[in-house]
């Protein structure tokens, strides 16, 4: 292939696919779709607190308006996938590309959450399945309305232990993801890259401290509903 | 002073290496490490056994060629220096070191602590270059080029494609070289005419021989013996999202 045709073949569309560059475009992109639609989930889980009659008049606003209730379901899930895509195939492939491994290696600037990122990706995905299998119903603890079974799941210990687990994992993930985006998307500048780490602090811990508060929150009004059961 | 080495030993690219264990007291703490290897290899010529393998050519930071991962380091624990201006003062008495080959698949080793780089060199050769007819020296100015582009044109420029980069990336990926490269001419008036096809033609390259992905882990620019930054990185991934709308 010479220059010009390649050329021409990377200004297409399908271009992002044949460079590792532009597939971690891809996946930073979709990394703000989902960083931004956890804020608005986080939103409108607060309608939780203040009960099943809220709660399901919640969910039928959001039936009342398909175009914003399918058009989020839909950029969401495509987020989702290319996120899942790009992020297993690079890590296979980077896992292949040193061959043989160092005997003694010191690592001098990376973190821990950006060593782990396939494995917070990995117990994240996992929860997510517990998560939609619990709001589609296809996870049973409370038959009466999705309501009723996200409460009643928040009455066992375990549930509840892998939903703190999950937000944990969460401020892992985008401490190091909402970091590297800046890089990816090429937002570099000696004005503000002090600032770029703070911001993955704040978004990272931000998301997973709102969450876990609402979880904590929810937790008291369980026991108060099953008069300390929980 | 006296050390213990474990160095890494392979016959050839298709052998299996493995680590030999050497003690040498016979240096000064002024000698460099390469020649604290030499003295290890003139001890093990007069024993009639293999000298260990390993490249060298300036021995004074500026070539490139040395690649040595001491004690699990590219260029070993000091900032900003080639293995071979790392001095034996650095390490203290009774210090147990580990040598290996820069591991990275595109750089297969040829033999003991010696791999070969071309990959870097078919990089260059995909996009590393410019093709205006510069002639010799211009007068001073004859180009407007700001200071603060030209300090970050010769910082880029210091590259001296050692691979440490490569070597000290968790995903061993190429991209502070690439970066560093793309920068260093796409800054210049004379490395516009191709400045959008080079980020294409060397980043299909670097994907081509085998080198991991970037992840943002910064571990080439704490390894880099020139310290170049990442900035480079972020600003040849801005050339690449610039080339899809401009020709």
């Amino acid at each position: 292939m010479n220059e010009v045709q390649l050329f021409t073949r990377e200004r297409s569309l399908p271009a992002i696919w044949h460079y590792s560059m532009m597939r971690k475009a891809a996946m930073a992109v979709s990394g703000i779709a989902l960083i931004v639609f956890l804020f608005g989930h986080w939103n409108g889980n607060r309608v939780l607190l203040e009960g099943e009659m809220e709660f399901n008049a919640y969910l039928e606003w959001l039936q009342a308006h398909p175009l914003l209730h399918y058009g989020i379901w839909t950029i969401v899930a495509a987020a989702l996938v290319v996120h899942l895509v790009v992020g297993s195939t690079h890590w296979l492939h980077n896992h292949r590309a040193r061959r043989v491994p160092y005997r003694k290696k010191k690592q001098q600037a990376t973190t821990w959450a950006a060593r782990t990122m396939i494995v917070s990706g990995t117990i994240l995905l996992l929860f997510l399945v517990l998560h939609i299998a619990q709001i589609r119903g296809w996870l049973v603890f409370d038959s009466g309305g999705v309501y009723r079974n996200l409460q009643a799941g928040f009455e066992h210990w375990a549930v509840v232990a892998v939903y703190l687990l999950g937000q944990i994992t969460l401020a892992f993930h985008l401490y190091h993801g909402a970091w590297s985006l800046f890089q990816t998307l090429g937002i570099n500048h000696p004005r503000y890259n002090h600032w770029r780490r703070p911001i993955a602090a704040v978004i990272g811990v931000g998301i997973a401290a709102l969450n876990i508060a609402l979880i904590l929150l929810n937790l008291d009004l369980v026991r108060r509903v099953t008069g300390g059961a929980m | 002073m006296s050390l213990v080495l474990h160095i890494w030993r392979q016959s050839d690219s298709t052998a299996q290496g493995r680590f030999e264990r050497h003690t040498i007291d016979e240096f000064t703490p002024d000698m460099s490490f390469l020649e604290m290897l030499d003295v290890l290899n003139e001890g093990l010529i007069s024993a009639g056994k293999e000298p260990v393998a390993f490249d060298y050519d300036c021995r004074e930071g500026i070539c490139g060629a040395c690649s040595l991962v001491i004690d699990g380091i590219p260029h070993g624990p000091q900032n900003a220096t080639t293995t071979c201006q790392l001095y034996m003062r650095e390490f203290s008495d009774g210090d147990e070191i580990w040598v290996e080959p820069w591991r990275v698949g595109a750089f297969p080793v040829v033999r003991d602590l010696v791999v070969d780089r071309s990959a870097y060199d078919r990089i260059l050769q995909a996009g590393g270059f410019i093709s205006a007819r510069t002639g010799s020296a211009p007068d001073g100015n004859t180009f407007p080029v700001s200071k603060e582009t030209a300090d970050r044109v010769f910082t880029s420029s210091t590259c001296i494609g050692c691979g440490a980069c490569a070597a000290a990336c968790p995903n061993a990926s190429a991209s502070l070289f690439v970066a560093a490269k793309i920068a260093h001419l796409g800054l210049l008036p004379q490395g516009q005419p191709e400045r959008n096809s080079r980020v294409h033609t060397m980043l299909a390259q670097m994907d081509t021989e085998g080198f991991g992905f970037c992840g943002n882990h910064r571990e080439c620019e704490a390894v880099c013996p020139k310290e170049i930054n990442i900035d480079r990185i972020a600003r040849m991934n801005r050339d690449m999202y610039r080339s899809l709308v401009r020709r």
